[in-house]
């Protein structure tokens, strides 16, 4: 397994995962009762702990954040710039640090 | 001096790899069958490497009904004289091989010749997919600058079309079979359908995506 190999998969299945995510809140807003408002006003009952909490936003921004930036990678690639192997490890780390880094800060929001 | 070589591999145009190097004015196309008329075209590489770039050029300009392209890697060296006469080429960009010199004659011609295409369909949803997605990038940064109805259904519709196409090559990719695929496909167009529809009654009848997600981030 090579970092590029990893990382093109992974791009995929958080693709996939935000997809299917997406489609179920969809499908949610059309079948379930209420409105959304009710349901936060039930999770802020569980008075869930803020650790769980920010854990919670981490989960759901780390794989928007991968899915970005390495999709500006993507982007980069259809240009037709960042073939050489050298850039593709070089950018594809870049998309690493750029994740956490980001994921960390809206957590935190 | 004239060589002719049988047709050249029939790819897709590689597109990034287009690019010509005047050296030479164009020297007169006397070779150039154009004068012909169409409906056929031709490519014709007269003399040396420079020349030819610029015949080719020139004999394409003359008879170019249909937009082709071509990109020309490792081509021969400047004492040998080619003509190389293939059928199905017009406009075109040309890459010549910096290192001609050592290499002996081999022109690998990648041709994307329009009467063999059939549509230009896959290349326009290639396209279609890129723009969906810097479109959607730029809706990131306006759902938290702008929030509201706007921003809202544009998310809706570039989230769903996104996941969508996204999905449509997950599908491509690993379901094989005539009727798994239209099947899987079939599911995949539902999936979308009720997804947007979703989105758009979230959207319309509940606070919308901006809010919602402005809200839940507030927990």
């Amino acid at each position: 397994w090579s970092l590029p190999m990893a990382m093109s998969i992974i791009h995929r299945g958080t693709g996939v995962a935000m997809s299917l995510g997406v489609s179920l809140f969809g499908l949610s807003a059309l079948i379930l009762p209420g409105q959304f408002p009710d349901y936060l006003d039930f999770v802020r009952s569980l008075n869930v702990p803020a650790a769980l909490i920010y854990s919670g936003k981490f989960a759901l921004a780390f794989p928007l954040t991968y899915h970005t930036w390495n999709g500006i990678r993507h982007l980069a690639w259809d240009m037709g710039k960042g073939f050489k192997i050298p850039q593709v490890y070089q950018s594809g780390v870049l998309v690493l640090v750029l994740t956490v880094l980001s994921s960390i800060g809206i957590a935190a929001m | 001096m004239l060589l002719s070589s049988s047709g050249a591999g029939q790819r897709p145009g590689a597109e990034g790899l287009s690019r010509h190097r005047p050296e030479a004015p164009p020297g007169p196309a006397e070779d150039c069958s154009c004068s012909q008329g169409s409906p056929h075209h031709h490519q014709e590489f007269c003399g040396t490497r420079r020349l030819f770039s610029f015949s080719l050029l020139y004999c394409l300009q003359c008879c170019c009904p249909f937009p082709a392209r071509v990109s020309l890697l490792g081509l021969l060296s400047s004492s040998e004289a080619v003509l190389l006469k293939k059928a199905l080429l017009a406009r075109s960009a040309i890459v010549c091989s910096a290192s001609e010199e050592r290499h002996p004659l081999a022109c690998r011609i990648h041709t994307s010749p329009r009467s063999l295409a059939g549509s230009k369909a896959a290349s326009l949803h290639w396209t279609a997919e890129r723009a969906v997605s810097v479109f959607l990038l730029g809706l990131l940064p306006a759902a938290y600058l702008y929030p509201g109805p706007a921003v809202d259904y544009s998310l809706a519709a570039a989230l769903t079309i996104h996941g969508h196409w996204g999905l449509g090559q997950v599908v491509t990719d690993y379901v094989h079979g005539e009727t798994s695929f239209k099947l899987a496909s079939a599911g995949l167009y539902l999936l979308s359908a009720v997804t947007f529809a979703g989105l758009c009654y979230f959207n319309y009848h509940d606070v919308g995506i901006c809010k919602a997600v402005a809200m839940l981030w507030k927990l």
